[in-house]
């Protein structure tokens, strides 16, 4: 029974498979659970890869890490582990440092564990380039293999000899070579270098020849050494080096030399020429020793023996006394500056040594004998006595104001700020002016102010003139520029180059300029002496007085001219003035108001009579409170403002409009202000008021020292001017008081009330007069023209003359 | 219907061809083989999945059948003795499998133990003839009549575990 046999096996197989093991099957959750607990306890070390699911211990970790790098090829990065074995990094890279250390055939580096086969076969792998290459820069290995330099440079020094058949450079380890690439390029450097006979940058050498500079340097220092090829590299070991074959450098010596040798000097261009930086140094360096005596100049280098013959030539000049020029003895590419400095070395040398009598050098290329310089000053001296007598004649004034100033700036030392000297010294040569032109007050106005003005002017100019040369001259020096010029740096240079006639000009310029300050010095002197002995001449203006005495004294023997006037001579003074300003305005008001005339008339007034006035308030104010001080009559704006300024309050605030409205262009503002001033707490001066008969009188006066005027009067315009003013007062009963330039609005409005015929002539001569100024103003002047004019006039200045008078008479009639 | 994880076990099973009761001798022997091959297939998917939940054997002739069944709960293995004949009229009639040791304990149980299997056993049975045999008997009665009545009668404190029993 087969069958029933079958089922008992069935059975029998049904029983086994009851009594199996059953599989213990646990849900995840516990075996987690379970898992930690025994990790907890430390009975189980496993780590779990990253997604859970599985769990392994660090042996399995150690081999699958082991199995990766073997599968990698002996190199493998611990990302790429941990991705493949999705263990969390942490362990792999533990697991890993722990097996590199344990195993000396691995290496970690950067993030990857390398075998040491891998190493052999990398090592390999770069030989096989290599051979086909014959040059691997480090770099390019670290860039293929992706690795650090700093890796593989050790490792392959290692290898060297035994995988690599090549060599790397000892001293700049960026490169593999093999042999024979060095060889050939040893060979080529070896033949350029050879056959170069001047300085190579070897920049353009290595890019000329392709070559490598990483090997260029060892295989040139090797050369060397070696003595193969002569020469250096300069520059250090970077593209800018350059080299320098001996042969160059032989050559260059030996140009040096030989100019040096043939010349006795050398330019510091010349050799910079020649392709030597730094020259001087470079020469220094050569001829520095003591056998040749060098002297280093700005440009150049000169040797002993050119010294000693500049030597000798200027002691022959000391002593003969002349100058020489040094150039002449130099060869043309000194400068001026190297002349000047070999000079100052050799007058050093000589002062030192004692062998050379002192000298100047001038113009940094002449040798002066001092004795030369003195000698010159000889040719000043009668030029000194002639100039001094003239200027003592001419301007006594100054050198008298030069002493008084000194003393003055001596008083007061303490401020003698610049402006308030030179305003001081300007009041004083006002002042000294006075003595020179005497002026009389009590005369009628016109006349006296002619001389005044003229007397003004001339002062000015020549003040102005002075002024100029000054700052000219030289403005710093304070001392000088009040001084007398004797003579300015030109003309001493005019009068030398008269006596000295082969003197070079710049020379004599140096030389005039050194003369100039003793010359002035001596021609002070000079002059005041001259000018003490004139002085004494005149004992009547003795002013010596001053230079000795004190201020206050000079003041009470002042001069008689300029000495105070009584007061009562003030107030006259004034009255008059205020008479005859007053008439004048009144003048004035015929002109019609609509035309410029008034206006030009009020100005001319106020700048003339009004001014005067003002001044002479002035200077009896000035009398009264400052006696200390002497002033004269004529006053600037500023010297009343200088004065203004010291006055007492109570007369400050009065004059001070009083000054004011000189400026104003109304008579009005100045009639008050007069008034102001005349007020008892001012000034305290009696004006009188308006006398019809007296002011008849005063018209009177006017009118005939007018005519008496005329008659002695020949030049045509001023002649008629005075015509004009004449007649004016003739038909109108006003005196008038006009400047020039309004003659012809005055004749015009005289038109209506005078005879035709007058009027004409008159209008004629005046055309003529005006053509007269046109033409000498004129750029080219006609000289037939104007002297043809001239004669018109002058003949018809008796006409004129007759005019006037009889335009008297017959108004008189 | 049966649940999933029943209907699960259930195709795992392998069908039976064999169409014959004990009474035939020559066929129940293929009978039995194939009842003996669908249930070790069964028990070794049961401990496959960790699921052994019974021991089962027969008599020679394969009619009589006898072991034990288990459930645990609570951390506690509770082990029934259940036996069972083939009926004369099998296949075409079911098994009626018996818990002697439970017999009066609970109301799904006909007297002498036998279980009282669920409403879908029978018609199930009855469509499945002949492929339906003794393993899907167990899978489809005793196993889901255990899993239903045994937390019950625990809980009642009508089963009591071994040990308890002991003490």
């Amino acid at each position: 029974m087969s069958d029933w046999t079958e089922i008992e096996k069935l059975q029998a197989d049904f029983q086994r498979t009851q009594l199996s093991i059953t599989t213990q099957k646990l849900s995840e959750r516990n075996c987690i659970e379970i898992l930690s607990k025994l990790q907890e306890m430390k009975l189980l070390d496993v780590l779990h890869s990253m997604d859970g699911k599985e769990y392994l211990t660090p042996k399995h970790l150690a081999r699958e890490i082991r199995d990766e790098l073997y599968v990698h090829g002996g190199r493998v990065n611990l990302v790429e582990i941990q991705q493949s074995l999705n263990v969390d990094f942490s362990h792999v890279e533990a697991k890993a440092n722990e097996i590199v250390k344990s195993d000396r055939h691995l290496q970690m580096v950067c993030g990857q564990m390398i075998q040491s086969e891998y190493l052999d076969q990398l090592a390999e792998d770069i030989n096989d380039t290599l051979q086909s290459l014959g040059q691997l820069t480090i770099a390019e290995i670290s860039k293929n293999y992706d690795l650090p330099g700093d890796f593989i440079v050790p490792e392959l020094i290692s290898r060297f000899g035994k995988v690599i058949d090549g060599q790397i450079d000892e001293v700049n380890r960026d490169a593999i070579f093999t042999k024979s690439f060095i060889a050939r390029h040893k060979a080529r450097i070896r033949g350029v270098l050879s056959a170069v006979t001047r300085p190579m940058m070897l920049s353009a050498f290595i890019t000329g020849h392709d070559l490598s500079l990483k090997l260029l340097f060892s295989i040139v220092d090797e050369l060397i050494a070696e003595g193969r090829i002569k020469g250096q590299i300069v520059g250090g070991r970077s593209e800018k080096s350059t080299f320098l074959p001996a042969i160059h450098t032989q050559t260059q010596n030996q140009w040096i030399d030989s100019f040096y040798s043939q010349n006795n000097y050398i330019e510091y261009d010349a050799v910079a020429r020649l392709g030597i930086s730094e020259p001087q140094s470079y020469l220094k360096r050569r001829f520095g020793s003591s056998k040749h005596n060098m002297l280093f100049l700005n440009t150049l280098c000169v040797g002993e023996m050119l010294v000693d013959r500049v030597v000798a030539s200027v002691d022959e000049t000391l002593t003969d006394g002349e100058w020489f020029d040094i150039t002449t003895l130099l060869p043309t590419s000194f400068s001026e500056d190297d002349c000047s400095q070999l000079l100052l070395h050799i007058r050093q040398t000589g002062k030192k040594d004692k062998t050379l009598v002192d000298f100047q050098i001038i113009a940094k290329v002449y040798v002066v004998n001092t004795k030369f310089v003195e000698s010159c000053k000889k040719y000043f001296d009668g030029l000194m006595k002639t100039k001094a007598n003239q200027e003592a004649k001419k301007a006594s004034v100054f050198a008298l104001t030069e002493d008084e100033r000194k003393e003055f700036s001596n008083y007061n030392a303490g401020e003698s700020s610049r402006k308030a000297d030179k305003r001081d010294d300007r009041r004083k040569k006002a002042q000294e002016g006075s003595g020179s032109t005497k002026r009389d007050f009590g005369g009628s106005g016109v006349g006296s102010r002619e001389v005044k003005t003229k007397g003004k002017d001339k002062k000015r100019l020549k003040w102005k003139k002075e002024q100029e040369e000054m700052v000219e001259k030289n403005p710093k020096s304070r001392q000088n520029q009040d001084e007398v010029l004797f003579m300015d740096v030109d003309e001493i240079c005019d009068v030398l180059q008269k006596n000295l006639l082969d003197c070079p000009e710049n020379l004599l310029e140096e030389i005039a300029e050194q003369l100039q300050k003793p010359l002035q010095q001596s021609f002070q002197t000079m002059l005041k002496s001259v000018f003490l002995l004139t002085t004494q001449q005149h004992k009547e203006k003795d002013k010596t007085t001053k230079e000795t005495s004190e201020k206050s004294s000079s003041q009470s023997d002042a001069t008689p001219s300029s000495g105070i006037r009584s007061r009562k001579q003030f107030e006259e003074e004034i009255n008059t003035m205020w008479a005859s300003a007053r008439l004048s305005a009144e003048a004035i008001k015929v002109f019609p108001d609509n035309t410029d005339t008034p206006v030009s008339l009020t100005k001319h007034l106020l700048k003339t009579i009004c001014t005067d006035l003002t001044n002479i308030i002035f200077l009896m104010t000035a009398h009264e409170f400052l006696p200390a001080i002497e002033i004269e009559s004529e006053m600037s704006q500023e010297i009343r403002l200088k004065l203004l300024s010291r006055f007492p309050e109570n007369v400050k605030t009065p004059l001070t409009q009083l000054h004011n409205s000189l400026n104003s262009k109304t008579l009005e503002s100045f009639e008050e202000s007069l008034d102001l001033a005349s007020d008892r707490n001012a000034c305290s001066f009696k004006l009188k008021s308006a006398d019809k008969k007296k002011d008849r009188q005063f018209i009177h006066t006017h009118k005939i020292s007018l005519l008496n005027k005329l008659e002695t009067e020949n030049d045509p315009a001023m002649a008629l001017h005075l015509c004009c003013s004449i007649i004016f007062q003739n038909v109108t009963g006003y005196m008038i008081h006009t400047p020039g330039k309004c003659v012809p609005d005055i004749l015009n409005h005289l038109s209506r009330t005078i005879d035709k015929e007058v009027h004409s002539v008159i209008q004629q001569y005046l055309e003529m007069i005006m053509k007269l100024t046109m033409e000498q103003n004129k750029s080219c002047k006609d000289e037939s023209e104007i002297q043809s004019i001239q004669s018109r006039l002058s003949e018809g200045l008796p006409a004129i003359r007759k005019l006037a008078t009889t335009k008297k008479k017959s108004t008189a009639s | 219907m049966v649940d999933d994880a029943t209907r699960k076990t259930l195709s795992n099973i392998p069908l039976l061809k064999t169409k014959c009761g004990p009474r035939d001798r020559t066929s129940w022997v293929d009978r039995l083989k194939e009842e003996y091959q669908a249930l070790i297939v069964y028990v070794k998917n049961n401990k496959d999945n960790d699921n052994d939940w019974f021991r089962l054997e027969s008599n020679k002739e394969g009619t009589r059948w006898f072991g034990k069944c288990w459930y645990i709960m609570d951390l506690k293995k509770y082990e029934f003795k259940i036996e069972f004949d083939i009926p004369v009229t099998y296949p075409t009639t079911a098994p009626e499998i018996a818990i002697p040791e439970l017999d009066g304990k609970t109301a799904k149980m006909y007297r002498g133990g036998k279980i009282c299997l669920t409403d879908h056993f029978k018609p199930l049975w009855a469509r499945n003839v002949p492929k339906f045999g003794i393993a899907h008997a167990m899978a489809l009665g005793l196993g889901p009549w255990l899993a239903v009545e045994i937390p019950d009668l625990i809980e009642k404190g009508l089963v009591k575990h071994s040990d308890e029993k002991d003490s």
